[in-house]
């Protein structure tokens, strides 16, 4: 068999099986409703990090990202892999196989807490439990 | 496409090196080459991570570029252009077999906990989006990364050029693409007169100072740029690699870098750093950059694309350090022949099989035991830290090659490469020393504790298993058609 053929084939399967997936994605995913009780808990966000010296994103932000319930935020377990995965994202800047664990600064697991305790609070216990355990430091400049 | 078919006539030796069952040898271009190189060692995945040190994160990629990416792909461009076969060629020449078998087990060590740990990430993505309660779930965890790493074997056994074709198509639709796009968003946001989430003035360009913290921070991030010189072991596939190799290494790392620091200014621009939900995932900042322009519908369009970006980076990782470790098992008969099998298309199919089959091990361990996901961490930096230990033998190799064969035809010599190989020497004994320091995950536990579980593995991964290939070696398994090019 010609191999540019057998090449064009993988693409042309690949290529398939990704539009599939896209569209796939598409139709599950759920942004956050823009409503006014969204905007309401925005506004209680915000005041949360202001209050806590910390720099809030936009309204349009957090109600595209958070809606009215936390979105992704409030419906995620912090089960064993969720503690996995965060623990292999707390690492320096490589993007392959160079990823390694850094110390993180105190401020990024802090904004997290805020919206947990804004969003859904019976999660926060959880969260805090794992975060306490971490090691930090400062290493962002405000 | 990327990819060119050539005749045997106008390469034939290395048809004959690599495999004699190869018909007709396929050949790749440079860019094609560089493209594979930058899938690598590059994506998006970096771009919240970093974009949370805001100015700063230039800093933390220009300072390791010039100690240590810098040297890397000078010294690699050099050796590849005047040397066949990549990492074990170079070391065998420089030092010597058993240390050439050592560098390329330690680039190969590298991947064995690298895939379940890209594909977890690739699971969790593709569950932000599609149902987040799957990132949960060892079913699915384990599905996905078993799956999705045969099915990157059944693509790479089925030649290079295939391959090439689609690392480069990851890299343009998973990384460039959407990297521009969201560069360009970020531009937009600033030129509304929209005040930048992270400050932008010259008190911010360099991270406060925190002590060891900060040192960890930035040494650290000189491995961000690991894996420049693994795609070298592809230059006899390059019409006339001694000028292309070169070429291809300059144009991957100016890529490499544009997409490390544009995309994560990007963020910083957009998304504050306290934002960030960590359990929700790096999508989670992405959403929130989308949902600054109301277009937070195209977060799961992004998602596919990180994810197509990431499995290019895999194939790339699939074909590299498994056929350096063919071409030494098979020129110094440090493998036995069932491992050294080729399949037509000259893929090196059983070394990928065999590592399959511990991946597949490892992945049921990591999604259904507890015990072994939550300490997953540690087994990266304990392959970082081997992963090193072939930089330091690269750096010693050149000067050594440079020394013992000044006259070698070289494509391309690099600047002062003495000076480049004791700098990046250097940078490999930093981060070595500095991947012992315990990271936030290992939270308030004895540094000692730390320092003997890391040393521990260190030891067994890179100095145990390949003494165990060495001492078990065979004169029989030496294929006599495996001698390297010059």
């Amino acid at each position: 068999m010609d191999t540019s053929n057998t090449h064009k084939r993988t693409y042309i399967v690949v290529g398939i099986v990704f539009v599939l997936l896209v569209v796939v994605a598409l139709v599950m995913f759920r942004a956050p409703a823009r409503t006014a009780a969204a905007s309401a808990k925005a506004q209680e966000l915000t005041a949360a990090f202001e209050l806590a010296g910390l720099n809030a994103p936009s309204e349009q932000q957090i109600v595209g990202t958070l809606g009215e319930d936390g979105g992704v935020v409030c419906k995620t377990d912090f089960g064993n892999l969720i503690e996995s995965n965060l623990n292999l994202l707390l690492t320096n800047g490589a993007a392959q196989v160079g990823a390694r664990g850094i110390i993180i600064d105190a401020k990024v697991l802090t904004g997290e807490a805020i919206i947990l305790s804004v969003y859904c609070p019976e999660r926060l216990p959880e969260y805090k439990e794992y975060v306490d355990q971490l090691k930090t430091a400062d290493l962002i400049k405000e | 496409m990327e990819t060119t078919d050539g005749s045997a006539v106008a390469k034939p030796a290395i048809a004959k090196q690599v495999v004699k069952a190869v018909k007709k040898p396929q050949f790749i271009t440079w860019t094609a080459l560089a493209f594979m190189t930058v899938s690598s060692v590059a994506s998006l995945r970096a771009a919240p991570t970093m974009g949370i040190y805001g100015l700063s994160a230039v800093f933390l990629y220009i300072v390791p570029a010039i100690i240590f990416l810098l040297p890397t792909s000078l010294v690699a461009a050099e050796l590849a252009s005047g040397y066949d076969g990549g990492i074990y060629n170079w070391v065998t020449r420089g030092i010597s077999a058993p240390l050439g078998f050592l560098a390329v087990w330690c680039q190969f060590a590298m991947t064995i906990f690298y895939y379940p740990s890209l594909l977890s990430f690739v699971a969790s993505t593709f569950a932000y989006v599609i149902n987040p309660d799957l990132a949960n779930s060892g079913l699915y965890t384990a599905i996905m990364i078993i799956g999705l790493y045969w099915i990157g074997v059944w693509v790479s056994s089925r030649g290079m050029e295939g391959l090439a074709g689609l690392a480069s198509s990851g890299l343009f639709i998973g990384t460039l693409i959407p990297g521009a796009f969201l560069v360009i968003l970020g531009i937009v946001y600033l030129a509304q007169g929209n005040p930048s989430a992270a400050p932008m003035d010259v008190a911010h360009i360099l991270p406060p100072w925190a002590g060891i913290a900060s040192l960890v921070l930035i040494v650290n991030n000189f491995l961000s740029y690991s894996g420049m010189e693994m795609n070298a072991v592809h230059v006899s596939d390059l019409r006339n690699p001694s000028k292309e190799f070169p070429r291809s290494m300059f144009l991957a790392v100016g890529l490499v870098l544009v997409i490390f620091i544009l995309p994560a200014l990007a963020i910083s621009w957009v998304v504050p750093a306290e934002s960030m939900s960590l359990t929700a995932g790096l999508m989670q900042a992405f959403q929130g950059f989308f949902a600054q322009f109301g277009i937070e519908f195209l977060t799961p369009v992004l998602a596919l694309m990180i994810i197509s970006a990431s499995l290019a980076g895999m194939l790339t990782w699939l074909a590299g350090p498994s056929k350096g470790l063919l071409l030494i098992g098979r020129q110094e008969g440090y493998l036995p022949p069932s491992l050294q099998k080729l399949n037509k298309q000259g893929i090196q199919q059983n070394i990928l099989v065999a590592q399959g089959v511990v991946t597949t091990i490892i992945a049921l361990l990591y999604a259904f035991v507890p015990n072994v996901s939550s300490v997953y961490w540690i087994f990266s930096v304990m392959t970082t830290q081997v992963y090193l230990i072939m930089y330091l033998l690269m750096f010693v190799a050149a000067i050594q090659l440079r020394r013992k064969e000044p006259n070698h035809p070289r494509g391309y010599k690099a600047p002062a490469l003495v000076f480049l190989c004791i700098l990046g020497l250097l940078a490999s004994a930093a981060a070595f020393a500095i991947g012992f320091i315990p990271p936030s995950q290992f939270g308030g536990g004895s540094p000692w504790t730390y320092v003997g579980v890391v040393g521990s593995g260190v030891i067994f991964i890179g100095l145990l298993i390949p003494l165990l290939f060495y001492y078990f070696r065979k004169p029989s398994w030496k294929t006599t058609d495996a001698e390297p090019k010059e």
